[in-house]
């Protein structure tokens, strides 16, 4: 990807320093110029926001280009898939079996108390299903994988291997870019339906094992209380979580700044943006999904 | 017989004028607020073996790299074989890409593969070979710049650094290009493995009809292999309408340059520049 050194340009024009030559004898005019001087700053962080997102855009745009027009080789697909899907599998199955038995420490006080500690499996599986299960493996996801995509790509980056792979003739974006979002949306659902298995086993051997629940009366009302619908809805938002952190990772590691830092910062921002525009995309998901739901069967209640 | 040949090869070079292969014209680049080129205007013939000298930060690997596209101009033009860079399509600036090999400052080997797939990486991704003939071409640039053909299997971090800058010399002219661009080939290696390096590239001048440009600090480098030098002056410390390019000669001449600062440049002199730093000290 070549520099944008035009890019710079328009950026520079908005950040240069405005004038300031009068501030010391007039201090009316030293108050004007801090005011003028906070609102410049605040103008360039828009400004700077909206060529982010833009470039983030434009980004997307191509590496959705890549996808339609050509693949990349199957060997390279293979050992992307294999990093983010096998290696991420043991520690998203043990996250996710601690997260269910966690649920189930917390919410038995409640449901014991009012006497329905056999509907515990509802609360557990449905908020596996529908929320933490998908949220979860996103986030796990976007730790282990995201982190280390931004990380390995910024490195490259510093060390000219994507000027390399443009100055070869190959586009690093197809080459780098297109197999790890592949990876990201195809295996996420995946890992999703792992970290729910696994969170749904955790809290039904804590329930019935340790809280000493009735095995049979905790499965009945779970398997009434989650729906088709719930498993659904939960691993169609994991596709967009896993396009969130192929996208951004990758940006961040293409636009890295120099240095050992610069790639730290790279696989920092990476995981915090990523993240933030899970829950943020999450949010948004969830309310059409359940006006979605909801529109279909509006008096339907899985709780009780 | 030959001489109507000679007659009518040098009838036929005077009527079609000689186009430079690479040109650069009034080109600038700006990076933020930090002007690096300014109307840099270079022109380089086919076979040509330019070096293009100066100090840290005057520009020449930018200029480099806005030579195939790598970094964009903010004004002006690079034109490759008569055609500007910006006209050109994607995949045909690809195709013209293609025609380049690149030696980067430190080798810029792909990490995750074996030195073997990263001499082969551009034939593998063009797809325009067997993997007999791939194989067969890999080994043949590996022992071309004197790698023996154990250095294949291993990765590039257990390479020491005249062993990567060989592979990365291999992996340039794997694609047979037309022009090799070195961005500082002996920077960081001892004397010997320097003067191995340009053994090297007088040896792929002779072998192959390429024209090359080579960016170093290293006298050396461009006396024994240039046959053209060009010598760049940070932009920041001259005046808005002083040209760039302070020096444009044979490596013969550059010790006898008009320029004060050619000269001291080419001694290792600091010469002003440590007023400038006692200055900015106190």
């Amino acid at each position: 990807m070549p520099l944008r050194a035009d890019k710079d340009v328009r950026l520079s024009d908005t950040t240069a320093p405005l004038p300031t030559t009068d501030s010391e004898q007039d201090p009316n005019l030293d108050h004007d110029s801090q005011w003028v001087q906070w609102v410049a700053g605040c103008g360039t962080r828009v400004v700077h926001g909206i060529t982010m997102i833009g470039d983030l855009s434009l980004f997307t745009w191509q590496m959705l280009r890549w996808l339609v027009t050509r693949l990349p080789c199957k060997g390279t697909l293979l050992v992307t898939f294999y990093q983010v899907g096998a290696l991420s599998l043991p520690v998203i199955a043990l996250t996710g079996t601690f997260i269910g038995m966690v649920l189930a420490v917390q919410s038995y006080v409640q449901f014991h108390a009012i006497g329905l500690d056999s509907h515990l499996g509802v609360v557990i599986n449905s908020t596996l299903v529908k929320e933490l299960g998908p949220v979860l493996a996103a986030t796990m996801l976007a730790g282990r994988v995201g982190g280390s995509m931004a990380a390995i790509l910024g490195t490259m980056r510093v060390t000219e291997q994507i000027d390399a792979l443009t100055a070869m003739g190959s586009d690093p974006i197809h080459y780098l870019v297109v197999p790890r979002f592949l990876a990201c949306i195809l295996l996420i659902p995946a890992l999703t339906v792992v970290a729910d298995f696994m969170g749904i086993l955790g809290g039904y051997c804590y329930s019935v094992i340790i809280l000493g629940i009735d095995h049979a009366a905790y499965l009945s009302h779970s398997r009434d209380g989650v729906a088709l619908f719930d498993l659904f809805s939960g691993v169609f938002k994991s596709v967009f979580f896993g396009a969130i952190i192929a996208i951004v990772s990758c940006y961040q590691g293409f636009n890295c700044e120099p240095g050992a830092e610069g790639v730290g910062k790279a696989a920092t921002t990476a995981f915090v943006y990523s993240f933030v525009f899970i829950l943020a995309v999450d949010l948004f998901l969830t309310i059409v999904l359940n006006s979605v739901y909801y529109s279909f069967f509006p008096n339907d209640s899985s709780f009780l | 017989m030959t001489q109507e040949v000679d007659s009518s090869s040098e009838s036929l070079r005077e009527r079609i004028p000689s186009r430079p292969l690479i040109e650069a014209r009034q080109l600038s680049v700006v990076f933020q607020q930090n002007e690096v080129l300014k109307d840099v205007n270079v022109s380089i013939r086919r076979g040509q073996t330019i070096a293009v000298i100066g100090e840290s930060g005057c520009g020449k690997t930018v200029f480099m790299k806005s030579l195939v596209g790598l970094v964009k101009p903010t004004s002006g033009e690079v034109r490759f074989d008569g055609r500007s860079l910006e006209e050109i399509q994607f995949q045909e600036l690809t195709e013209t890409r293609r025609r380049f090999g690149f030696v980067f400052q430190n080798a810029a080997l792909f990490d995750s593969m074996s030195v073997f797939d990263n001499v082969a990486f551009p034939l593998v991704q063009q797809a325009i070979a067997s993997k007999d003939e791939i194989a067969d071409r890999v080994m043949c640039h590996l022992a071309e710049v004197g790698l023996p053909k154990e250095v294949a299997r291993r990765q590039p971090a257990q390479l020491s650094g005249g062993m990567r800058k060989r592979v990365g010399l291999a992996r340039a002219l794997i694609l047979r290009p037309e022009v090799v661009v070195y961005d500082e080939p002996t920077t960081g290696l001892d004397p010997i493995m320097s003067d191995v390096i340009n053994e090297l590239m007088l040896d792929i001048r002779r072998r192959y009809p390429v024209t090359s440009i080579i960016v170093t600090h290293d006298m050396r480098t461009a006396r024994k292999v240039a046959d053209r030098v060009l010598m760049f002056y940070p932009r920041h410390r001259l005046e808005p309408d002083d040209p760039q390019v302070i020096y444009d000669g044979p490596p013969s001449e550059l010790e006898h340059a008009e320029d004060r600062r050619v000269r001291q440049f080419v001694h290792g002199e600091a010469g002003e520049r440590m007023n400038e730093m006692l200055q900015a000290m106190a």
